[in-house]
């Protein structure tokens, strides 16, 4: 059942400040607050890792991972609320996801040999459900795709994505507006051999 | 896309150029694969994380703090510990018991003799009668005991 303080937020700034709010009614051991949280960002941790290869399973084995321990620091109190509780999570996120991959290279490396390909991290698994608009985002170079990811499916501010990858946030825009005019090419040359084919 | 998050998309739409508007459009309506009780079974899984965090930090123990309940533990073995070696330090050298020290009642002489012989150094009759009580006093409470005497010792048989 969602609180009273869940609205709308069309600010980054609000949005942070209803993520403080909630941050710490949960750390006061308000579960409500927490459900909250999680209602707010688990899907978008789960997209986050669903574009970065998981397959859904996975995606949600981590997702799940990730509250566990964001929520164990919360009760311990060992969190420092500086504002920047996104870019924490989502950081928590690439993080574990960066390490489930490795774990799995290894695994697969020694069990499965060549199929270990399929398993690493931004590797897409399930090619047959990509449309021409995920193969366009596929094509995009690693940093770019980085910042398309965390802004359309983490949902996160440039500001966040800015902090996260600690890079200028001109950089960031300038990226993210970059990548959009390549995905708008990639599509419309598609949309061109299609048309004459 | 939550509540949460729609109205910002819907402004930020309005503040991206033109050309790629389109594609932002796009992308954000690529169809969502999220799988249906996902935020249940994710709280489920950590809201207990949640309250064990929270009754350590509000347990007895969590509310006194590591440093402060530890902080007489650590006290007690610090003073145990200086007392232990204070106490070895100021024993006296003690013999095995297995070997009982060899005790002459000649050795308690020439101690007496040697302090009436520092007293006489200084010529002071109350002085010298004081040393040779303390002596005397000494002697009577020196009393050789079985284990600590033996013949055999007495006569320097090893």
């Amino acid at each position: 059942m969602p609180s009273e303080d869940r609205e709308p937020h069309d600010a980054p700034d609000d949005r942070e400040a209803y993520a403080r709010k909630l941050v710490l009614r949960a750390g006061d051991g308000d579960e409500e607050a927490w459900r909250d949280i999680v209602g707010e960002y688990a899907r978008r941790v789960f997209g986050l890792l669903r574009s970065r290869g998981c397959d859904p399973a996975r995606a949600e084995e981590i997702t799940q991972s990730v509250f566990v321990t964001v929520a164990r620091v919360l009760g311990q109190g060992r969190y420092q609320e500086q504002g920047r509780f996104e870019a924490w999570l989502f950081r928590i996120a690439m993080n574990r996801l960066r390490d489930d991959a490795r774990a799995r290279k290894r695994h697969a490396t020694h069990a499965l040999g060549d199929a270990a390909e399929g398993l690493q991290a931004g590797s897409p698994v399930e090619h047959q459900e990509t449309d021409g608009l995920q193969a366009a985002l596929e094509g995009l170079p690693p940093a770019d795709r980085e910042v398309i990811e965390l802004r359309h499916r983490a949902d996160m501010s440039f500001k966040q994505i800015a902090e996260m990858l600690g890079q200028p946030l001109g950089t960031v825009l300038a990226r993210h507006h970059r990548a959009l005019r390549k995905l708008r090419a990639v599509l419309e040359a598609a949309e061109a051999r299609e048309s004459t084919a | 896309m939550t509540a949460f998050n729609e109205h910002h998309h819907e402004h930020e739409s309005e503040r991206l150029p033109e050309d790629v508007r389109g594609v932002a459009d796009q992308l954000r309506a690529m169809p969502s694969d999220v799988p249906d009780g996902l935020e249940d079974r994710v709280y489920e899984a950590s809201v207990r994380a949640l309250r064990d965090g929270r009754a350590r930090r509000t347990g007895v123990l969590g509310r006194i703090g590591p440093v402060k309940w530890m902080a007489p533990i650590a006290a007690a073995a610090a003073v145990g510990l200086l007392a232990w070696a204070g106490a070895t330090w100021m024993a006296p050298v003690t013999t095995p018991t297995d070997e009982p020290s060899v005790v002459s009642t000649v050795a308690l002489d020439e101690h007496v003799d040697a302090a009436l012989e520092y007293a006489d150094l200084f010529a002071d009759a109350a002085w010298t009668e004081t040393l040779v009580e303390d002596a005397e006093s000494l002697d009577d409470a020196w009393e050789p005991t079985v284990e600590s005497w033996s013949l055999d010792g007495e006569m320097g048989a090893g």
